[in-house]
């Protein structure tokens, strides 16, 4: 679980973001909105990477604490990496030597794991982020706007990976809806910097489309 | 690395036996003795400013994610030949202090106007290019009114290896152990190839340590110019060629990285010794020449798996 004070938070003289009383117990949790909406910046919040206060709390290991980083795996829009890093290096950087192995056989990586990082295509790439992030060794999972480089296929696979790992609790930030009503199950819509629905990723598409995008919004 | 190890060693019965006079390296003379211990140490210099200079750039250049950058950065090259500029100007010494001092300075001021209205690395980089330019038109101002000794200046920007004397020798053995503490810090830069958060969550202090990591490479590079004058080149050569040969973390590529700076350094001072017979020419002159026209072979050679 994890729980965000009512607050606000300034990044510059151009943004706020305003933040009302949330518990977020339901996985997965979809940080939906436009553009500039301020998803990027309240998954940094709950990761504890840009600090509030009062601060935001997590459940770990049976007492709620502070969000710390290293209590979360985060992967950013553009995850950067050394080229020359073989895929093994790189996943092995999550510290995970025992699990290595299964988790790059569930994404069929294993026969890639010698081959450099830079000779991959961006799918295989796609695959070696996700394993990373999936190896590290702790529950909370904060993923920003995973789907916005994948063609169709691949955010298939990339959705029936993440859901081989209940045990994950993942908070998203996305404004691809169709990923959301597929993996989805709570909701924080924002709108200008400010939490304009919170609810079931059902009632979501209800009635907080609205709120969240431009009325007449295709899907 | 087998390879590299015998090259290695190849260049150093060269580097001992070859000169202006050759020496019978078996039964020498005591003449011969002592051109050999002269020679030792000119190699073992040449090796010690090879591995800094390519170990210092590693780290520079993993931390700024830029493959082109040494230790010159941070404008502690400039500083040191500011430094060495001024002392000649002021007819003052020692010039190796004047140099220190002059890097140091420069290394300062970057760490300051890049501290000015945030913390990110592009701020000191930015800073860094601002110091170096403003030096470099500082140097070259100082030296048009040093019209005799204008190519002692030129000599100095080229870097000059040559014999150490036991204080000096001291200097390079501290900048050789902050090159040590770089590699005690291989698993932090191995993290720092990840993005800010990633390392974040992954346990590492981002900004102390890029800050520390970068301070102690300007360091490290500070000590080696301020005694020889600049190296443009074995930095950025040193580590591209070894991410040609191996691939992995940077426990990997500083023993690489390290062994083939040092090799061009080494095999570079010998040519810069017997080329021409009786001058020697600059050592920082050949590497940059020698190494550069390796360095072109060795990516269009090895372009093709690289190309996609």
């Amino acid at each position: 679980m994890i729980t965000v004070p009512k607050t606000h938070f300034s990044y510059n003289a151009h943004f706020s973001l305003f933040l009302p009383n949330m518990n977020i117990d339901t996985f997965p949790t979809f940080l939906i909105g436009p553009n500039g909406s301020g998803k990027t910046t309240l998954l940094k919040i709950l990761g504890g990477f840009l600090k509030i206060s009062p601060p935001v709390k997590v459940l770990w290991h049976g007492t709620l604490r502070e969000a710390k980083p290293t209590y979360f795996a985060y992967m950013p829009a553009r995850p950067t990496y050394d080229p020359n890093f073989t895929v093994r290096n790189y996943l092995m950087l999550s510290g995970n030597k025992k699990q290595l192995e299964t988790i790059a056989d569930e994404l069929e990586l294993k026969k890639w794991l010698g081959r450099k990082m830079g000779t991959l295509s961006s799918g295989w790439l796609q695959r070696a982020f996700i394993a990373r992030i999936l190896l590290q060794d702790t529950p909370y999972v904060l993923m920003d706007e995973p789907t916005s480089f994948l063609d169709p296929e691949a955010r298939k696979d990339l959705i029936e990976s993440l859901s081989r790992h209940p045990e994950k609790h993942f908070v998203i930030s996305s404004h691809d809806l169709s990923f959301l009503s597929s993996f989805g199950k709570f909701v924080i819509g924002l709108r200008d910097g400010n939490v304009v629905f919170l609810g079931s990723a059902r009632d979501f598409f209800e009635k907080g489309i609205e709120d969240v995008f431009v009325t007449g919004y295709i899907m | 690395m087998a390879l590299l190890l015998v090259l290695y060693v190849l260049t150093f019965f060269i580097s001992l036996s070859w000169g202006q006079v050759r020496v019978n390296l078996i039964s020498p003379t005591p003449d011969e003795l002592t051109l050999l211990h002269y020679r030792l140490n000119r190699f073992v210099t040449a090796s010690i400013v090879g591995v800094v200079l390519s170990c210092t750039a590693l780290a520079l250049q993993t931390v700024t994610r830029n493959y082109l950058v040494d230790s010159g950065l941070l404008g502690v090259n400039s500083g040191a030949v500011l430094g060495k500029v001024l002392s000649m100007f002021l007819k003052t010494g020692p010039s190796q202090l004047f140099a220190l001092a002059g890097s140091l300075a420069a290394l300062v001021s970057t760490f300051t106007l890049g501290s000015l209205g945030g913390t990110d690395i592009l701020r000191l980089v930015v800073a860094g290019v601002v110091v170096n330019s403003v030096l470099s038109s500082a140097i070259s101002l100082i030296s048009l009114y040093l019209y005799t000794s204008a190519a002692s200046v030129l000599s100095w920007t080229l870097g000059h290896i040559r014999t150490v004397n036991s204080g000096e020798m001291i200097i390079m053995v501290i900048s050789l152990l902050l090159c040590f503490v770089l590699v005690s810090r291989s698993k932090q830069l191995d993290i720092l190839t990840l993005s800010k958060e990633e390392a974040m969550s992954l346990g590492v202090n981002y900004r102390r340590e890029v800050f520390s990591l970068i301070t102690v490479s300007a360091l490290a590079g500070s000590l080696v110019s301020s005694i020889f004058g600049v190296f443009s080149f074995v930095g950025v050569a040193a580590p591209n060629m070894a991410r040609r040969i191996v691939s992995g973390g940077h426990l990997k590529m500083f023993v690489f990285s390290g062994m083939i700076g040092a090799l061009l350094m080494a095999v570079s001072d010998v040519i810069a010794r017997t080329s021409l017979s009786g001058i020697e020419i600059p050592t920082g002159l050949v590497v940059s020449f020698a190494g550069a026209v390796f360095y072109l072979y060795f990516f269009w050679s090895m372009s093709r798996d690289y190309s996609s």
